[in-house]
């Protein structure tokens, strides 16, 4: 089989990602006691803020751990106190858009919408955008279906100016691209952990800046102030109630780790250079539309004409590749780019120049079948 | 050996490495929840004549502290 779906969830994963999740399957409960189990447990997960933490330049206790980058993104935005008004990209997932739409219609918030199809325009639009009123800047870092990059250092710059919170949704950038929150002016950086962070699936960070008054999502055990009717006001305390997915979390530290030893800029080019691989072998052939050109990162793309997107996906995966067609959760994206549906094939690390040219070679195949 | 109280385990492991890093040898333990106000706690257990040193590493590294508890839990000045 050859995945090429690490967009959605990276499959292969360094061999320390899948030991560690056997080694921490039974363990303590950390930070729920004194003794030697959940000691244990409780400094791998200090180990995993460390890691983290260092990968974007923040501290340790600045690392929450969720369940998702959609778990991460929900606490971000409806933590905000006093919400009102949302700026957010034309590009976000729905983890992002569902969750402000949500607020609009439960709330009364409204969301204004920063075109991204010129990036270097963006910073103007938005300073223009800003208005009194306005809660939150919620920005998606990369596309998770072209190789789109917004210019988040100059937006953040933008919202810290004028004191507004910026959220960045990460989970196509982190671990290949170079982040530090403070110098891209990030306030709160979420991201899946199962993604380019190599972690298992049920893993989600949020990085913070500072400190921040934020409203928790979900209300519980925190191991701390138990007799306090609330949640504790000191992070990562605040938004982690119940039980960390330690197994998990131990997978997602070996694939920090794995990330760091490596480079995301290093991870970043090889992406990027199997990206102009599929670009340069199919953007002559007749009626295959590949779109957002201009933009090279990990997710090519693509139509063929006479041919559904889903047949596309079908056809090849009929032929042992896994692509995904659709709207990738992502429909205003979709929209923006005058798409119905695509096909995205989309690289992780371990993906072969020898898997890409297969696919190219099949998806050639598919054109000519059906043009 | 003198505790000082800090408030959760992430806090707690923040100091046992601040103060690692400088030679003094601390270890996480549970606090009483009679002697906090709030509830379950962590401290720190060092030899107490590392206090003022370990009072201004804390300081130094953010990491918010409690009372400094004689070991036997007894309450001494912070």
């Amino acid at each position: 089989m050859i995945y090429l779906d690490n967009a959605a969830t990276t499959y292969k994963k360094p061999p320390n990602v899948t030991e560690a999740l056997i080694k921490w399957a039974q363990c303590g409960n950390p930070g729920r006691g004194s003794h030697s189990a959940s000691i244990a447990a409780s400094e791998l997960i200090y180990k995993a803020r460390e890691e983290i933490a260092s990968l974007f330049g923040a501290e340790a206790e600045n690392v929450i751990f969720t369940a998702g980058a959609t778990s991460s993104l929900n606490t971000a935005i409806n933590g905000i106190i006093q919400g009102k008004r949302f700026i957010t990209t034309d590009f976000e997932h729905n983890s992002v858009r569902r969750p402000v739409l949500a607020l609009c219609r439960d709330r009364g918030c409204t969301r204004d919408i920063l075109p991204s199809w010129d990036t270097k325009n963006m910073p103007r639009l938005l300073s223009r955008m800003i208005c009194k009123d306005t809660s939150a800047v919620i920005c998606i870092h990369k596309s998770n279906i072209t190789g789109r990059t917004m210019p988040i250092r100059d937006l953040g710059k933008i919202c810290r100016d004028r004191g507004i919170p910026f959220i960045v949704d990460a989970s196509q950038s982190a671990g290949s691209v170079n982040i530090d929150i403070k110098r891209d002016n990030i306030d709160i950086l979420c991201a899946a952990g199962h993604k380019g962070l190599l972690g298992i699936q049920g893993t989600g960070i949020m990085v913070f800046r500072d400190h921040m008054n934020i409203s928790p999502l979900l209300h519980g055990g925190s191991g701390s102030d138990s007799r306090d009717e609330n949640m504790p006001l000191h992070f990562p305390d605040r938004l982690e109630a119940g039980t960390p997915a330690t197994p998990a979390i131990a997978s997602l530290y070996e694939g920090v780790r794995f990330v760091r030893s490596h480079g995301e800029e290093y991870i970043g080019r090889k992406q990027r250079k199997l990206w102009y691989r599929c670009y340069d072998n199919l953007s002559s052939i007749r009626g295959i539309k590949i779109y957002d050109s201009h933009a090279p990162g990990a997710n090519f793309l693509f139509n063929i004409h006479g041919i559904s997107h889903t047949d596309i996906a079908r056809e090849l995966d009929k032929r042992g590749i896994c692509v995904r067609s659709g709207l990738h959760c992502a429909p205003d994206a979709h929209d923006s780019l005058n798409s119905e549906g695509a096909v995205r094939a989309s690289f992780s690390y371990f993906t072969t120049t020898a898997e890409v040219d297969e696919f190219i070679r099949q998806v050639k195949e598919i054109a000519k079948e059906n043009i | 050996m003198c505790i000082a109280a800090i408030r959760n385990m992430t806090g707690a492991m923040k100091a046992r490495d601040a103060l690692s890093r400088v030679g003094i040898f601390s270890q996480i333990v549970s606090i009483d929840t009679s002697l906090t106000k709030r509830g379950c706690a962590y401290g720190i257990s060092f030899p107490c004549e590392r206090e003022v040193e370990v009072k201004r590493i804390l300081k130094a590294k953010n990491i918010d502290f409690g009372e400094i508890m004689g070991s036997s839990g007894t309450r001494r000045d912070r």
